[in-house]
């Protein structure tokens, strides 16, 4: 018995080793080394301005380590970006930008690390206070990745932008250009992920622009094309129920685009647990009506 | 071993079971093979999206799940289940096995007979069938219950209440997951308790031990079912580190080492659970 227990110990030890070693140099072991040095960023970025300089030492240490020890793995640009970032904490923004356009120079098809890139670029700009230059990094993004997460979002982004700045008119005309973008992105990508947040930007950039039909319509077809948790949470469908109810009433002065859109998401998912609220909802309305006459 | 002592009395009982394997460790020899194929699978495992295993693992993981669990630290999110998963095999080709070999040991150790663990194995062995049917219908009964339960999770998902006696329920039945699968593991094995016993040393067969197994809970139920509970509400601990402990600290590997201590824990859970089940049955069988 003590004979076959110390051959276990052998056989799980020396199979513990040999994995070990075979494994050392490969793209796990570099992935684990810069998840390490993120860490530490992660920490030095809670509180920048009181880290003591030789925290970031210690990370660009890191950095340098990983580069040399992995020349050939996958991971290379996302150490960059955490290069980058280190600057970025110190206020660097030049070094950080050098950083950050090494990406997109030597990695150009790693589109992940590239969008990131370009992300952070036009932060350190942000952080400057350079206007034309963060209108110029949205429109890389645009123009490079427009149907990625942030290239969707980038429009919006830009509107946000220039309300920030209180510029009335160009903030007016972003918006406008967002939701014809959407409109666009949503023609061309139907039944899509890319058309469920194009839906929600449109959502929320005709809301700006108080076109409340077009509010109602979007999230009206969000909610009916995406109903599921993978997409909106319970949470979210209920503030999506909710504005499309407000909306129509309080602002279109109608009951039936909200009827509409409960009567076909009822058609379309006839087994929904949302159903029995859409029902209730609807005899309220006509409750409403019956007292009220139509608002208008 | 003082036959006196394992009538039925719970804690008498389960603390004969512990001073058994204390006297007599052979007794822990076949949970310690268990184990030892339970950290192999393990390594394997936690090796698996690594050179050169993720040549054969990284296929099947990206197909199953996503390729994104081949990348650290998202791998050892999804060890915990993929160690799961393989256990049901194990169990039933396995462990089941073994815990009859233990069993064998245990009546051996009873009747004063000297142990010799190759014969006990390989007479054993010649009810291996019988030992495998029982153990899969007892894995069955509880996927049954598993699957049940998921129906109640996911209509627990549906409760929209964020106050109030719904969300209480609702918050019960999510954080309580862990617990009810550990009180569905402990009804199972309360529910086939004596018939690895009865296969092992009456050399009986599945369904006509199974059958046996009913009518002797009919009388012992309760004490039965604490008699698995009681040691079993030690993987308690284990439990609530596992919910507790996130991969986004400074230590992911932490999943590995809650992992590393639940087997070591439930080695020591089913030890005890077997020896104090089969010294009842010989208890009652001497009774009769």
């Amino acid at each position: 018995m003590k004979k076959s227990i110390i051959l276990s110990l052998i056989i799980l030890l020396f199979t513990f080793v040999v994995l070990s070693f075979l494994s050392r140099n490969g793209e796990y072991a570099a992935q684990r080394d810069l998840w390490g040095i993120n860490l530490k960023l992660k920490q030095a970025s809670k509180d920048p301005n009181n880290m003591p300089k030789n925290v970031f030492k210690e990370i660009m240490d890191d950095y340098d380590q990983f580069m040399i020890k992995h020349p050939n793995s996958r991971m290379r640009p996302y150490a960059h970006l955490i290069s980058g970032r280190v600057y970025m904490l110190q206020r660097k923004f030049e070094q950080a930008r050098q950083e950050f356009e090494t990406i997109l120079e030597e990695y150009p098809k790693e589109t992940a690390a590239n969008i990131q890139a370009l992300a952070e670029i036009g932060r350190t700009y942000l952080k400057e206070d350079n206007g034309p230059a963060i209108v110029n990094t949205y429109e890389r993004i645009l123009a490079k990745y427009p149907l990625t997460e942030l290239g969707l979002k980038v429009p919006l982004l830009r509107a946000e932008f220039y309300q920030r700045q209180n510029d009335e008119t160009k903030t007016q005309q972003s918006y406008q250009n967002a939701a014809d973008h959407y409109e666009e992105i949503i023609k061309q990508n139907p039944d899509s992920l890319i058309e469920y947040q194009a839906l929600k930007y449109l959502g929320q950039s005709s809301l700006v622009l108080e076109n409340w039909e077009k509010v109602v319509d979007s999230y009206g077809e969000l909610l009916i094309k995406y109903p599921y948790p993978k997409y909106l949470t319970v949470y979210e469908s209920d503030k999506i129920i909710k504005m499309i109810t407000t909306i129509s009433i309080t602002k279109l002065k109608k009951y039936d685009p909200a009827k509409m859109i409960f009567l076909r998401f009822i058609e379309r998912h006839p087994k929904h647990p949302f159903n029995e609220t859409f029902f209730e909802m609807m005899k309220s309305f006509e409750f409403l009506k019956e007292e009220t006459k139509d608002i208008e | 071993m003082s036959k006196h002592n394992a009538e039925k009395r719970l804690f008498p009982l389960l603390i004969t079971a512990v001073n058994t394997i204390f006297w007599h460790p052979v007794i822990f020899f076949p949970f310690l093979l268990t184990a030892f194929i339970q950290f192999f699978i393990l390594e394997i495992l936690y090796f698996s999206p690594r050179e050169p295993l993720n040549v054969f693992f990284g296929p099947i993981i990206s197909k199953i799940w996503s390729p994104e669990y081949l990348h650290y630290p998202l791998n050892l999110i999804l060890l915990p289940k993929l160690f799961q998963y393989l256990q049901y095999p194990v169990f039933i080709l396995l462990s089941s096995y073994l815990v009859s070999v233990s069993i064998v040991i245990i009546k051996n150790i009873n009747e004063d007979k000297s142990i010799h663990l190759k014969p006990l194995f390989k007479q054993t062995f010649s009810m291996y069938v019988h030992i495998v049917v029982s153990a899969l219908l007892s894995f069955c009964l509880y996927i049954c219950l598993m699957y049940f339960f998921d129906m109640v999770i996911a209509r627990a998902m549906e409760i929209r209440s964020q106050s109030g006696k719904f969300f209480i329920l609702k918050r019960l039945i999510l954080e309580g997951a862990p617990y009810f699968y550990l009180f569905f593991s402990v009804l199972i094995t309360t529910l086939f308790a004596y018939v690895f016993p009865m296969i092992a040393i009456e050399r009986k067969k599945v369904f006509h031990a199974i059958w046996e197994n009913l009518k002797l809970l009919k009388g012992s139920f309760f004490f039965t079912f604490f008699v698995v509970l009681i040691p079993s509400l030690f993987i308690i601990p284990i439990l609530i580190l596992r919910t507790t402990v996130s991969i986004d600290g400074a230590f992911p590997e932490i999943s590995v080492w809650i992992l590393v201590l639940s087997i070591c824990v439930l080695l020591f859970i089913d030890a005890v659970v077997y020896t104090a089940l089969t010294l009842f049955y010989l208890m009652l069988r001497e009774k009769q």
